[in-house]
């Protein structure tokens, strides 16, 4: 019926209406006497119709809508008025049933049935806008009757555009006035709309997945029902038992999912989750996030009915058909843009209903045996994109402090205590009273060689920064001092906490207690550290670096001239994976390879542990920050980890000339980047910001990413590392030390370094020293911190 | 009630009901436990990137010891003592209040309301001074500003602490047993070892007279309550007479604060006796307390 929207009757009719329109000062009683003779006419004809069996013709149809317009406008003046007693227009509107017949006759005008529909919605519109109190309008037999079977007639009927916007309009409108009224919900489940039916919601429902205005006015009226449902439980067991909209909305989703990119063409080497400014980019994932949040919202006012049933199906008709396959197909590049999504979903999604689904659908859910987040926790190692990506997720993850999560990934293996010699497991809990594991920290700093006479290739490169400068920059650190260092550490600490407060237990060693956990090295898990084994070996294979991370290459490796001092765990995986579980176990796995990981990677992983540091539990934070615990031979803990690398970057960087030089250039650089990075917060709609170009085959992907942009606007966190995360265009490339370029011209107050490609080597690990230097103040910051903000303070024995 | 108090102790005072002379100007005790609101930390950069250069440097080149040659010296420090201000806290000694002196964490201002002994109803202020490489610098010093004749405080007012740490194990000791013991000191006199020994003697010889000079101190403690801050560390502790203008809504916010509890939230769907994800049975479908 799309021909009626353009048709030459209605611009005829438009024309028409407006050219005779009364005048605007007249007296109530003309009004009434012209309103009355309006409808005179119009019910002559009306009655012809009815009465005659010819039809209705075209003249007939038009004139009936010409009386109409101006009964309309002289409703409209009367309401306006204002006047209390004189709505002689609208008593009479209502004593006649006009409504009633004008709906009786349209249902016998046939072709031109849709142009009095809308006629009629216009006038029930017009009165519930202008009516001093719409409610009362309600209570009306006149008004609601023929309103209802209006409605009811709409149903499963297909209508051109200005039908469906002026129904949506009044159904909104109708919702408004029911929020504002739900005592007379009750007027609108009648024998006339079938029983127990609401026939406002059924009308709703087909247009929840449209996109533009109409959609938007559909899905804000059907919230407004949701959150109706609430407190009626007629209207709640008919959305839930009756209506469709749980299925309709979770399998939208699962539409919606489909036409998302499978691959995105990432071309920053750093890009690891999509930004706000990505998301605006690709207008398919932009309809689904608004789908999402709308599932979000009915999730969060509807009655617990509907709540669990919506539940349910995004469950049974989304999580577990559509997003589980995703996650674990075979194929790399899909599986990075899948990872992607799911973090970005979990970002998006802040009702906790919603989000118990997800997590339990990453932590429970089994396919053939395996464990979505088993696999998530596999592909933590290698060197990849997806590591990034997976990492990122994780990332997330954790900062949901969401009990179920952490006690899966690591509470669940650290509750034993079987990590802690055992008479060390009373010393769980023991503050570091003074400093000491700061201190420790701090002292694996790195050790910067002293500067020997330089060979000509420096001289040849251009020159050598002014002794003044190297020494202004010696002490730059990253993140301002360290006091800044300590105020970030405070507030992330103080979150972490906060957020935990409605947590079980307390995992101190003590709660709960460490019999009642037991992991047994079941199956699944060997498999599990099998397949991550294989997978970190593959992708050192695939020869993407040239340094081996791996334990036997590196015995002959100038990377490591202490053998004896670095602790191999790699022998027996599983033992570490059962004490501490996979995951802290890969984690620190993987941060030993640091001096070969990309400093992308870095920063990527060391927020992460950053993250896992802030967590005030005892039973995690000794394990991460304690330096005096003892634990079982098989336990890697962080400080171990860290005393082998450091004496691995000391070693390294003592083979090599110009350290120092290319140590301040890398600070340097990164500085630099942050200040783009601040920058870019401030700015964040700056077309620079706006890297994306589409491709045909794809979606390209250049760097732009704010590490912890969250669409639920969560404090930004500003540590080193996720704040350097982010690498701008302007200054890409510039230090860039996996790039292949023969040559890439760097300038420093007028300094200019030509770099070759045989230095990326060097450079890398330049880079990961800086990062490391800076990540162990931040750590020493958590460890300072968490003795100061260490609330129960129980005096020793009086 | 305090000047210009930090909130903090506005708070603590609060919690004295048993000192008679202002007795009606203290609200009732109000026993919660206490949080640290970080008076010591302002001696830090409130902000990032914006230090206190002047303060920092100036800490860093008085301050001997092998923890501060480095730059990081002030901070370690500062981090030994907020623990040992937590524990303080944490222990919420009856009658006693310290807070840390806004320009230095090496000094601690205190007053102590003594309940019951020979200068029952004094209130006594007093400085804890800490070592600078504290917690390797020996015992904190205490110093009396108001004017005592006690066996343990000398005539120029330094409390004999020697007398209860003969030496400061840093791994037994902390402060707040220091300020405990001074506490104890004014409940029973111990006239061993004395730094005041016409104290120790008139105490043991003539007991009447010594509590008449105790009267005296407490009396004199009085007279000076309200003395001008000698100081201009905000944190110093003064006092003024109660003033229904000023202080009213102080106090009702005082017992506001304790009314009002704070909201746990968070995710969690593990089940009390379980240490399995989701084991909360769904019955009990969501837990946020928001």
């Amino acid at each position: 019926m799309n021909w009626l929207r353009n048709s030459p009757i209605r611009v005829s009719l438009r024309g028409r209406g407006t050219t005779s329109s009364p005048p605007k000062e007249c007296d109530p009683a003309a009004c009434f006497d012209s309103f009355k003779h309006h409808w005179q006419q119009a019910q002559n004809i009306i009655n012809k119709i009815q009465g005659g069996t010819e039809g209705a013709t075209q003249d007939d149809i038009l004139s009936v809508v010409n009386n109409l317009d101006q009964m309309q406008t002289l409703l409209v003046l009367e309401l306006k008025r204002g006047g209390r007693e004189e709505r002689a227009c609208l008593d009479f509107l209502l004593s006649q049933s006009i409504l009633d017949q004008l709906l009786t006759s349209s249902s016998l005008t046939g072709l031109y049935s849709n142009i009095l529909r809308l006629e009629q919605l216009k006038v029930y519109e017009m009165l519930l806008t202008h009516a001093p109190q719409q409610q009362l309008l309600l209570t009306q037999e006149p008004f609601l009757r023929p309103l209802l079977r209006l409605l009811t007639s709409c149903i499963n009927e297909c209508f051109p555009a200005d039908i469906e916007k002026r129904l949506i309009l009044l159904l909104n409108q109708l919702c408004v006035c029911l929020t504002h009224n739900p005592e007379y919900l009750d007027l609108f489940f009648t024998e006339s709309t079938g029983p127990g039916r609401f026939v406002i919601f059924s009308l709703l429902v087909p247009y929840v997945h449209r996109e533009g205005g109409v959609g938007h006015q559909a899905r804000d009226a059907m919230l407004l029902c949701m959150g109706l449902s609430k407190k009626n439980e007629a209207l709640a067991s008919y959305i839930a038992d009756k209506s469709n909209v749980c299925p309709v909305l979770a399998t939208g989703l699962s539409g919606l999912y489909s036409r998302l990119p499978r691959k995105l063409l990432i071309e920053s080497e750093e890009w690891h989750c999509f930004t706000p400014d990505d998301v605006i980019e690709l207008p398919e994932l932009t309809h689904f996030l608004a789908s999402l949040e709308f599932c979000n919202a009915v999730v969060q006012v509807a009655h617990p009915l509907v709540q669990a049933q919506m539940l349910e199906f995004v469950h049974h008709g989304f999580l577990v058909p559509v997003v589980g396959p995703a996650l674990l197909q075979n194929m790399v590049e899909e599986l990075v843009t899948s990872t992607a999504y799911l973090e970005l979903f979990l970002r998006s999604i802040s009702e906790p209903g919603l989000l118990k689904v997800f997590l339990r659908f990453i932590v429970v859910d089994h396919y053939d045996g395996e464990r979505v987040i088993d696999k998530l926790i596999s592909r933590l190692a290698g060197k990849t994109q997806l590591c990034m990506v997976t990492i990122s997720l994780f990332n997330t993850l954790i900062g949901l402090h969401c009990e179920d999560v952490m006690l899966e990934l690591v509470f669940k293996y650290l509750t034993c205590c079987s990590h802690v010699m055992l008479s060390q497991r009373k010393r769980i809990k023991d503050m570091d009273v003074y400093c000491r594991s700061a201190e420790r920290l701090l002292a694996l700093s790195v050790a910067v060689p002293r500067r020997r006479k330089t060979n000509s290739s420096s001289s040849s490169s251009g020159g050598s920064l002014s002794s003044q400068s190297s020494q202004s920059l010696r002490h730059v650190s990253l993140h301002g001092d360290f006091g800044a260092y300590l105020a970030t550490a405070r507030a992330s600490i103080a979150a972490t906490w906060l957020a935990c407060g409605a947590w079980t237990h307390a995992y101190d060693g003590e709660s709960p207690p460490p019999r009642a956990a037991l992991v047994l090295p079941t199956d699944s898990n060997r498999n599990l550290a099998q397949k991550a084994t294989e997978e970190s070996l593959a992708s050192v294979s695939s020869g993407y670096h040239s340094l081996q991370p791996d334990s036997e290459v590196r015995e002959d490796s100038p990377l490591v001239t202490n053998r004896s001092s670095a602790p191999s765990f790699h022998s027996t995986p599983d033992i570490a994976w059962i004490v501490s579980g996979p995951f802290l176990d890969l984690l620190l796995r993987q941060l030993e390879n640091m001096m070969t990981n990309s400093v992308y990677l870095n920063l990527q992983l060391t927020g992460l542990i950053s993250r896992l540091a802030a967590f005030s539990q005892p039973l995690l934070l000794s394990l991460l920050l304690n330096h005096s615990l003892v634990f079982q031979p098989s336990v890697r803990s962080l400080f171990q980890v860290l005393g082998s690398l450091k004496q691995r970057l000391d070693a390294y960087l003592n083979m090599h000339d110009n350290v120092e030089e290319l140590l301040l250039e890398a600070r340097l650089f990164l500085v630099c980047r942050e200040e783009t990075l601040a920058n870019a917060k401030r700015h964040p709609h700056e077309p620079a910001a706006s890297t994306y170009a589409p491709s045909t085959n794809g979606t390209s992907r250049r760097g732009t990413s704010i590490a912890d942009s969250s669409f639920k606007g969560e404090a930004k966190r500003l540590s080193i590392s996720s704040a350097l995360s982010v690498l701008k265009r302007a200054t890409q490339g510039a230090f860039s030390p996996v790039r292949e370029q023969p040559a890439i011209e760097y300038s420093v107050n007028g300094f200019r370094l030509a770099k070759r490609a045989e230095n990326s080597e060097l450079k890398n690990v330049v880079l990961c020293a800086v990062l490391f230097d800076e990540w162990l103040k931040e750590l020493a910051a958590l460890a300072l911190e968490h003795v100061a903000s260490h609330q129960a303070v129980p005096p020793p024995e009086k | 009630m305090p000047r210009s108090p930090p909130k903090r102790l506005a708070h603590s005072l609060a919690m004295d009901s048993s000192f008679s002379p202002i007795e009606e100007e203290e609200p009732e005790a109000v026993a919660e436990p206490l949080k640290r609101q970080g008076s010591v930390r302002k001696v830090l950069p409130a902000t990032p990137g914006v230090p206190d250069p002047a303060k920092l440097v100036e800490r860093t080149n008085s301050l001997p010891g092998i923890r501060s040659t480095s730059q990081y010296g002030p901070y370690f420090t500062e981090y030994s003592l907020l623990p040992e201000y937590n524990m303080l806290q944490g222990c919420a000694i009856p009658g006693v209040y310290c807070v840390p002196a806004a320009n230095t964490p090496l000094m601690w201002f205190g007053v102590i309301f003594v309940r019951q002994g020979p200068y029952v109803g004094g209130v006594f202020r007093f400085n804890i001074v800490i070592p600078e490489n504290f917690p390797d610098g020996g015992c904190p010093k205490v110093e009396f500003q108001s004017k005592l004749f006690h066996p343990q405080i000398s005539p120029e007012g330094d409390f004999n602490i020697g007398r209860g740490f003969s030496e400061w194990n840093k791994n037994m000791h902390h402060i707040w047993q220091v300020v405990d013991y001074v506490r104890k000191s004014f409940l029973k006199i111990d006239p061993g070892q004395p730094v005041n020994e016409e104290a120790a003697k008139m105490y043991k010889m003539n007991h009447e007279k010594f509590m008449a000079e105790a009267k005296k101190c407490v009396s004199l403690s009085i007279q000076r309550i309200y003395d001008l801050s000698p100081t201009d560390d905000p944190h110093y502790i003064s006092f003024e007479p109660f003033d229904s203008k000023t202080h009213e809504s102080l106090r009702e916010k005082i017992y506001s604060q304790e009314s009002s509890s704070e909201d746990s939230r968070g995710l969690s769907w593990v089940a009390s006796n379980s240490i399995k994800p989701f084991s909360v049975p769904i019955s009990g479908v969501i837990q946020n307390s928001s």
